[in-house]
């Protein structure tokens, strides 16, 4: 097939070319076996470190002895300056400058300083980070400690204040039993009814009943002595009954025993009754007693009248004595409820812990893909940047190669079309490129990494159009430009500009968004970089993906398209050439150039009898003069130069200064403006070429030159 | 019937708003030899270019008879437009430029077997006629050379073969022997003539007009974009002049002398011109053994000795000369 015999003539080529193929065919596999071994680091450089403290004190050393660890060398400096110094003769990566009295005090702000290298863009960050990391972590030991202490004070508190709350309840309980007994108190005063009425008290009423009652303790007298005598009666009465009846011996003698008993108890009662006559005699007491009592009460209604009086006082004095254990009351649940509030809100704190306080958030950097070594986060960057620089460089070369060679128009004499010299030239690359990646893939594998490249199909189908990609941007140049040199060079620039507006270098959020946006959209090094490092290191599927792989195939399309339209247009162009109608552009040119020269000379030695001579008999000897007349000139005096019928301008150009092509362009122009225009880009030109003639050196000048 | 192969009909081109080519017009015959002469500048490139479909004229056009159809009639209905069959014209031309062009990195059998394959030639094929070729050319033994390590004689035959892999009918050669020493030059009119000879119509532009005059079965004029006449050699040179050219060489070579004499002989000797050039006495004239008897003559009077003397037509270069003088 032609195709494959058109490639394997390339090979050829490129092959016999050695620098070629030492540069396009072994460069990149140099390239990322040395790239591979720098990324294929797991641990970070060690950082020189230089330190300055006016005091050495027990602070200091303490955040000293946390730096003197693997990662930094330590180096003590005497002064500020001479640290800082260490900084730009590359002694030391960062220059750590501690404050005096250096401790950790409520009145004391203390500022570490940290001076860096900035201008050392790549690395200086990274020892800011670190170098930043451990005196976080120092900080951090410090803020733990000062914020126990705070816990454990909070926390002494909170028991105190627990302690007192049974206090106050103490308090309160007493209060309240206070409180209740001044309510006693106040209610039992309020309930001593010392409403004395010695009216009412009913002492006459007394005085009748201890009358009435006289009269009828010498009634009942009568009466129990009447009913005494009918006992002894029933009695004797009962014991001639029992003698007169059929009872036993036993039961007569109970019954004799039993009225006995009952003459007995008649006996006593009968001396009691006896006694009230002491009882009538009291009642005469009585009286007298009543009397006495009356007196007393009267006495007592007046002494009532003042304890009421007094307790009324003692009211009032209960009244404000409840209305002061009220108030105090008030006080102590006022006291209760800021004690209640303040271990309410200590207990409420719900962070207590002194890692969460000191470290609220903690942030777990966790990558999502495993691995150590930082060449697998930069492989995907890697590759790119190998293909992208590669596929331009060859490709471009490849197609100038081509059209600089001889044999380049001997294939249009063929029967073979366009499109299969631009495929051949694109599935060289390819080829060439396939195999490259094939190496360098597997050398990733196996020196680098364990693992297989994840999504591997994903991946192929990737790196196969960004491969198209860089190639067609490769060969456009190539068809554009005509030596080896420049093609090599605009490669190099174009994949450098390709680099520059990408994330490799500077982050592209820090460039200008219309930049950003353009080169996240259409950077074809950035959209298939990114693709391929989500597909090799978070092995994305094809539907996540999908709306990229479409603007990187129409990227690849419109590329083709290019491709085809400038070969096209250098065919023709070249075509043009061989058939020396470009020569004949360029002898063209020559001549016009060598006709502005003569006509230059011939301006400078024009005779009198040749200057153009105006109607007011001014002598114009050349194009500048004629150019400045015919601008001072009115419409009317323009006129006698030029009309429909005549121009006098051209005439003595054509005739005169021998301008064939000059005299042409005025003959068509008929207005001043137009004829003035024409006349001042002549004279622009002639300006120029008497410049350029001016500076050519001549033969002499030259020998003496080489001579010397 | 003349058995045209090529005819350039009314073809005009222009280059801007130079006209390179006015109104030419041209017929080829198969098997032939035809040369075209002219100036630098001339069109002849153009013209070269013009014929095998590069240049799209303005005017005019070029048709050609295809190969299967060569044996036929002179019918117009066998004739294609070379701009309408590009392909047929590639497969039936071979074209050599000026310059070699192949591949300098690759041998001789690598570039021919690369162009065989682009004329979709087979396999066996392609190696039958790589062989017959480069023994053709005398090239067999740099087989495997790298054409950048061949001579520049070598270089020209391996374009050559390279033009002639797909053994077409018509070659064409843009200056075949331009930078190639004399004997190179002589060896390449042998191989124009082999190849000539085994049937291929062949179509070159040389500026040395001399080759041409041995070469060509015919030739065409180009001047000022016209094609002035086309015919053989003899043909051209009795149309523009019917003077003869005695050349005459002696010693000590007292030129001057004799021409003076001879300017004074008083006869009418039908002399045009005389000159003495490459060291020796060129006179034209149209009544050569006259004039050739009274130099005879006075050579012999002023005791010079002769050592040459030939009587032929003005060369093509003369006719070509005195055409730009007239013009």
């Amino acid at each position: 097939m032609k195709i494959f015999n058109i490639m394997k003539k390339n090979f050829r080529l490129l092959l016999r070319s050695r620098i070629s193929a030492l540069i396009v065919i072994f460069g990149p596999l140099v390239i990322i076996l040395i790239v591979g071994l720098a990324f294929n680091s797991t641990g970070t450089a060690v950082i020189n470190l230089g330190y300055y403290s006016p005091d050495m004190n027990n602070m200091t050393s303490s955040f000293i002895s946390v730096l003197d660890k693997e990662s930094y060398k330590l180096a003590e400096y005497e002064s500020v300056e001479s640290c800082k110094a260490s900084l730009g003769s590359g002694k030391t990566h960062i220059c750590v400058v501690f404050p005096y009295d250096f401790r950790i005090d409520n009145t004391k702000v203390n500022e570490i300083d940290f001076f860096v290298d900035n201008s050392k863009i790549n690395f200086f960050q990274s020892v800011v980070d670190s170098i930043e990391s451990d005196f976080n972590n120092k900080a951090l030991e410090l803020t733990t400690g000062m914020t126990q202490e705070l816990l454990n004070k909070l926390n002494q508190t909170t028991e105190e204040l627990f302690n007192k709350t049974s206090v106050i309840e103490l308090l309160k309980q007493e209060n309240i039993e206070t409180k209740e007994d001044i309510d006693r108190v106040s209610d039992e005063i309020r309930s001593i009814d010392i409403n004395f009425d010695y009216g009412t008290v009913g002492i006459s009423d007394v005085e009748k009943s201890g009358d009435e009652a006289s009269s009828l303790i010498d009634d009942l007298k009568d009466i129990a002595e009447d009913a005494i005598d009918e006992a002894y009666d029933l009695i004797d009465d009962v014991d001639d009954f029992a003698g007169g009846s059929n009872m036993s011996s036993s039961e007569i003698d109970e019954l004799d025993d039993l009225l006995n008993s009952t003459a007995e108890s008649l006996i006593e009662l009968v001396s009691e009754l006896n006694d009230t006559n002491q009882y009538s005699n009291s009642t005469g007491q009585l009286s007298s007693a009543i009397s006495t009592l009356s007196s007393n009460l009267h006495a007592l209604d007046t002494r009532l009248d003042a304890a009421a009086r007094s307790m009324d006082v003692a009211a009032g004095k209960v009244l404000d004595l409840k209305k002061r254990v009220n108030a105090s009351m008030e006080k102590i649940l006022a006291v209760e409820m800021t004690f209640n509030a303040i271990t309410t809100n200590i207990k409420n704190t719900q962070i207590t812990n002194i890692q969460t306080i000191v470290s609220p958030i903690i942030k777990n950097v966790r990558p999502v893909v495993t691995t150590d070594s930082q060449l697998n986060f930069y492989f995907p960057y890697l590759i790119m940047l190998i293909i992208m620089f590669i596929g331009i460089l060859l490709s471009s070369n490849l197609m100038i190669m081509e059209k600089t060679s001889r044999a380049y128009f001997r294939n249009f004499v063929t029967p073979t079309g366009d499109f299969s010299f631009i495929l051949g030239a694109y599935l060289t690359t390819m080829t060439i490129m396939l195999i490259q990646l094939s190496i360098i893939i597997t050398m990733f594998i196996l020196f680098f990494s364990k693992g297989i490249v994840p999504n591997i199909s994903m991946a192929i189908l990737i790196l196969f159009i960004s491969t198209s990609i860089f190639t067609l941007i490769g060969m456009i140049i190539g068809n554009l430009l005509n030596s080896e040199e420049t093609g090599t060079l605009t490669s190099i620039s174009v994949g450098s500009i390709l680099l520059f507006v990408s994330d490799l270098i500077f982050p592209l959020e820090k460039m200008p968004e219309y930049i950003s946006y353009y080169a996240n959209l259409i950077n074809p090094f950035v959209v298939c970089s990114d693709l391929l490092r989500k597909a090799i290191v978070h092995n994305v599927s094809f539907y996540d993906i999908q709306q990229q792989l479409l603007v990187i195939g129409g990227l690849a399309l419109a590329l083709l398209l290019l491709v085809i339209l400038s070969y096209k247009f250098i065919k023709r162009h070249f075509l043009l050439r061989y058939a020396g109608y470009l020569q004949r552009r360029d002898i063209k040119r020559q001549t016009r150039q060598q006709s502005a020269i003569k006509l230059l000379e011939l301006m400078k030695s024009l005779p009198s009898s040749q200057h153009f001579i105006t109607k007011d008999k001014k002598s114009l000897s050349n194009l500048k003069d004629l150019l400045n007349y015919i601008e001072s000139l009115d419409k009317e005096d323009f006129q006698y130069y030029v009309d429909k019928e005549k121009n006098l301008f051209a005439d003595w150009i054509s005739h005169i200064l021998s301008n064939e092509v000059l005299a042409v362009q005025l003959y068509k122009a008929k207005k001043k403006n137009k004829i003035t225009k024409i006349l001042s880009r002549a004279v622009k030109e002639f300006e120029k070429l008497e410049k350029l003639q001016a500076k050519k050196p001549t033969k002499h000048q030259l020998k003496y030159k080489i001579a010397k | 019937m003349s058995n045209d192969v090529i005819k350039v009909i009314n073809v005009t081109k222009r280059f801007g708003k130079k006209t390179v080519l006015d109104d030419v017009n041209l017929d080829i015959m198969s098997g032939e030899i035809f040369g075209i002469i002219g100036m630098s500048g001339s069109g002849k490139t153009t013209l070269l270019n013009t014929i095998i479909g590069f240049l799209q004229p303005e005017g005019g056009d070029v048709m050609f008879k295809l190969e299967h159809l060569l044996s036929f009639s002179n019918d117009e209905r066998q004739f294609r437009s070379v701009f309408s069959s590009e392909n047929d014209v590639k497969k039936s031309f071979g074209f050599a430029a000026q310059t070699p062009s192949i591949y300098a990195k690759l041998t001789c059998f690598e570039n021919m077997e690369y162009f065989g394959h682009l004329y979709n030639l087979s396999h066996d094929v392609r190696r039958t006629n790589i062989e017959i070729l480069l023994k053709l050319m005398g090239i067999h033994d740099s087989k495997h050379v790298q054409a950048i390590n061949l001579s520049g004689g070598m270089l020209k035959r391996l374009d050559i073969a390279c033009a002639l892999i797909h053994d077409p009918k018509i070659l064409i050669l843009d200056e075949p022997t331009a930078d190639l020493d004399p004997l190179l030059r002589k060896q390449m009119w042998k191989l124009i003539k082999q190849i000539n000879e085994k049937g291929t119509t062949i179509i070159l532009s040389s500026h040395f007009l001399d080759e041409l005059e041995l070469l060509c079965d015919r030739v065409g004029i180009l001047l000022n974009g016209h094609i002035i006449m086309a015919g053989t050699p003899d043909q051209i040179k009795c149309h523009f002049t019917n003077d003869q050219e005695i050349k005459l060489e002696t010693t000590p070579g007292k030129y001057k002398e004799i021409i003076e004499k001879l300017n004074h002989t008083g006869k009418n000797l039908s002399i045009s011109s005389m000159d003495v050039v490459d060291n020796k006495l060129v006179i034209y004239t149209s009544a050569p053994e006259r004039s050739l008897h009274q130099v005879l003559h006075i050579v012999e009077e002023m005791d010079e000795i002769l050592l040459d003397v030939t009587v032929e037509k003005p060369s093509l270069q003369e006719v070509l000369e005195k055409l730009k003088l007239e013009k």
